[in-house]
């Protein structure tokens, strides 16, 4: 049973804050745009399955 | 799942003919970002979560993909690694669409979201034993041996732009013949390793 996901819990709580302007300094935000086009991920890293080490 | 505790709604699909792997496409993105349209799959199971505002959306945490014990193919394992990839991406877009702009902090915790890909597929040795007998003829005496194999996979941002997929664990799955079909791997999943994958998850988290 998940009783908490607890990085989406800290993800909610700093959006919240950065919607609400609480808690952060403008000159250290980033552009949505920027940060989408570094960190979107389009042809997986598909190592071989037998690869994969534990 | 079941009365979670969480005030956001989780459940365990199975291949039901209503889960797809992710929401992305490039309408929803909305930017520069060039990414091709995805399409929807089904794969053979999904742990999702939706966020308390978007009832209706589902963000996969954990993928299964199993096959049956005698296919060979390579497939599943490339669908589900793909899968994943999706899926991750549309958790970034998700919460990046919901930011007006981006804190170091909230990047930082992007970076650390996990999904989790369980593999089945069947495991296919060949022994190859050698014999030399007397007339220096060669006999290669292959024995077969078919089993299930069930690998839990990580997959999470090495850094920007670049996915890692890990091994978080492995285990050997017996067959029956009679019962040698994907769904059967999929409920000896469910019933035993779900349980610590969620384990595994939370720890890791």
């Amino acid at each position: 049973m998940i009783e908490s996901y607890s990085l989406i819990d800290e993800i909610e709580v700093e959006l919240k804050n950065i919607n609400e302007n609480e808690n952060n300094n403008n000159n250290e935000l980033i552009e949505v745009d920027d940060f989408l086009k570094r960190i979107i991920i389009e042809t997986p890293n598909t190592p071989k399955q037998n690869s994969l080490k534990l | 799942m079941y009365r979670p505790e969480h005030p956001t709604y989780c459940s365990i699909e199975r291949k039901n003919g209503i889960h797809n792997n992710c929401v992305v496409n490039n309408e929803d993105v909305g930017f520069s970002v060039t990414l091709n349209k995805k399409l929807a799959k089904k794969v053979d199971g999904a742990i999702s979560y939706s966020p308390n505002c978007d009832g209706n959306l589902l963000l996969y945490l954990l993928t299964c993909e199993g096959k049956k014990s005698d296919y060979f193919g390579n497939d599943g394992y490339d669908k589900l690694i793909r899968c994943m990839n999706d899926c991750c991406n549309s958790w970034i877009i998700y919460y990046c669409k919901k930011a007006e702009q981006l804190s170091k902090k909230l990047i930082e915790q992007l970076k650390k979201i996990k999904i989790f890909g369980l593999h089945i597929y069947g495991k296919f040795v060949i022994f190859c034993i050698i014999i030399y007998i007397i007339i220096l003829l060669h006999l290669l005496h292959c024995l077969f041996y078919k089993g299930g194999n069930c690998k839990l996979l990580i997959y999470d941002q090495l850094c920007e732009g670049v996915g890692r997929i890990r091994l978080a664990n492995e285990v050997q799955i017996p067959l029956k013949s009679e019962k040698n079909e994907a769904p059967y791997c999929i409920e000896v999943f469910w019933q035993i390793k779900v349980i610590k994958a969620i384990i595994l998850m939370r720890r890791i988290n």
